[in-house]
C-alpha cells in the first residue's frame, strides 16, 4: 500500500477548522446555517423561536375563566381576570432572546404586567423570599428570588412583538426574564406563588445551572 | 445513528416539537445515543486494535489511483470503477469510500466537540455557545445529507444489486481476474 496518509491530515485539518469556526468564527456559522436553512421553509421556525415543552401537548385555555393567581405568602392573593389584564396599561421590554442550546432571537418585544407590580399589589408577607411559577401543564416550575423577581424588566408577558402570545409561544402568560437565559421563561403561567425558600426549577433539577444569567 | 437523527430532527422542527413534547426524555435519547456513538468506536478500537488500525490505514492512505479516481467522479453513478494500472497497489476502499470516511469522521468528532458547549452552556459563553450551535446544526444536516449519499451509492453498487437481488450479499471481496485489474463480469467494487 503506497501513498500518503490524506485521510488523517484531512480529519485533523476538518476537526481543527470545525474548532476554529467555535472559537474564532465570528459570524459565520450562523450565516452558513441561514443559508442552509433558507430553502427549508417551515421545517424551520419562522420567527426564530424553537417551540419546546416537556409535556405532550399545549395547555388549552379558556379566556372567560382563565385567572392569573398570585398567592402563597401574601396579605392579599390575587386572581386576575384576562379582562383585567387587557384593561391594564402593560409594561414592555426589548431583549434579545437566547436558549440555553445557542439560539437566539434577536431584539423581541414583550409586554406585560411587571412581576413586581403584582407582588406589590398582593402585599408580599416578610417570611416570603422567592417567587414560585408556575406552568398550566402541571409539570414546569421554576422560581426567582424576590430581589430578582424585582427588577425592572422582569415581566409577566401576554404579547410578543405587538402581538398577543401565540399557544407556542406560551399564551395566555408568560414569565419574562431578560437577563436569563429562556429555560426561566415559564410558559402557560397560571400562577405565582410567594414562597419562604426558592426550590429546584424543572430543568435545574435535570441538571441545568440554578444561575441562568446570561454570559456575553 | 438513526436515534440521533430521529431525536435531533425532532428537537430542530418546530413542528416536530410539538407534536412529541418531552423535552427532557426527546433530550436525554440523544444525548445517550451521541455518548454510545463515542464509546462504541473506542470500545471496538480497544479490542480489536489491530484491525481497526489497519482499517484505519487502508483508509487514510491515497494513492496515485484515489486521485484518478477523482478525475472522473460520475463515474460511481454508472457502476464503473475506472480502470488503472495494474501494476499498481490494489486497495481495500475506493477513493470515494475514503473521501466519506474522512468526512463522516470529521462530522462525527466535530459534532460530538460541538455538543460539549451546548452541554455545559453555563462555562461557554452565549456566542460560543451560538456558534457551537449553529455550526452542530449544519454539520447534522451535511452528515445526513452525507449518509443518505452513501446508502443511495450502496443500494446502486453491484453489491446493492446484488443484495436487492438476492437479499443476502457475501462478505468476500468481488474477485478480479482479469488481467488489467477490471472487475470479473463488468461488477465493480461499490461506492
Amino acid at each position: 500500500m503506497s501513498g500518503r496518509p490524506v485521510g488523517r491530515r484531512s480529519f485533523i485539518a476538518g476537526t481543527a477548522a470545525g474548532l476554529g469556526l467555535v472559537a474564532f468564527g465570528g459570524g459565520v456559522p450562523a450565516a452558513l446555517r441561514s443559508w442552509v436553512e433558507s430553502p427549508l421553509g417551515d421545517l424551520t421556525p419562522g420567527d426564530g423561536f424553537h417551540f419546546y415543552s416537556v409535556t405532550g401537548s399545549i395547555p388549552q385555555w379558556n379566556p372567560g375563566t382563565w385567572r392569573l393567581v398570585v398567592d402563597g405568602l401574601v396579605d392579599r392573593p390575587l386572581a386576575l381576570a384576562r379582562d383585567e389584564v387587557a384593561a391594564t396599561r402593560l409594561a414592555g421590554v426589548t431583549a434579545d432572546f437566547h436558549c440555553v442550546t445557542g439560539w437566539s432571537v434577536s431584539s423581541v418585544r414583550w409586554a406585560g404586567l411587571p412581576v413586581r407590580d403584582l407582588l406589590d399589589q398582593a402585599g408580599v408577607q416578610a417570611r416570603a423570599a422567592a417567587v414560585r411559577f408556575e406552568s398550566a401543564d402541571g409539570v414546569y416550575v421554576d422560581y426567582l428570588d424576590l430581589q430578582t423577581a424585582r427588577t425592572d424588566g422582569v415581566l409577566i408577558a401576554f404579547n410578543m412583538n405587538a402581538r398577543p402570545l401565540t399557544a407556542e409561544r406560551g399564551a395566555p402568560a408568560r414569565l419574562v426574564v431578560p437577563f436569563f437565559h429562556g429555560y426561566k421563561g415559564v410558559k402557560w403561567l397560571r400562577r405565582l406563588t410567594a414562597v419562604a425558600e426558592a426550590g429546584t426549577g424543572y430543568w435545574e433539577a435535570r441538571g441545568y445551572a440554578a444561575d441562568a444569567r446570561i454570559r456575553h | 445513528m438513526a436515534v440521533l437523527v430521529v431525536t435531533g430532527t425532532v428537537m430542530y422542527v418546530p413542528a416536530l416539537s410539538q407534536v412529541f413534547g418531552q423535552r427532557f426524555w426527546v433530550r436525554t435519547l440523544h444525548l445517550g445515543a451521541a455518548a454510545a456513538t463515542a464509546i462504541a468506536p473506542a470500545l471496538i478500537a480497544a479490542l480489536r486494535w489491530t484491525e481497526v488500525a489497519s482499517v484505519e490505514r487502508h483508509l487514510t492512505i491515497w494513492g496515485r489511483r484515489d486521485f484518478e479516481w477523482f478525475t472522473q467522479p460520475w463515474q460511481v453513478f454508472r457502476n464503473r470503477e475506472i480502470r488503472v494500472d495494474a501494476k499498481q497497489d490494489r486497495s481495500r476502499f475506493n477513493a470515494g469510500q475514503k473521501l466519506f470516511a474522512v468526512l463522516a469522521a470529521v462530522a462525527l468528532v466535530t459534532l460530538l466537540l460541538t455538543g460539549v458547549p451546548m452541554y455545559w452552556w453555563d462555562r461557554f459563553s452565549a456566542e460560543a455557545v451560538s456558534r457551537a450551535r449553529d455550526l452542530h446544526v449544519l454539520l447534522a444536516m451535511a452528515l445526513v445529507a452525507l449518509l443518505a449519499g452513501h446508502v443511495y451509492l450502496g443500494l446502486i453498487s453491484p453489491y446493492g444489486l446484488l443484495l436487492r437481488r438476492r437479499r443476502a450479499v457475501s462478505e468476500r471481496p468481488v474477485p478480479h481476474d482479469s488481467a488489467d485489474g477490471s472487475p470479473k463480469r463488468g461488477i465493480g467494487r461499490g461506492t
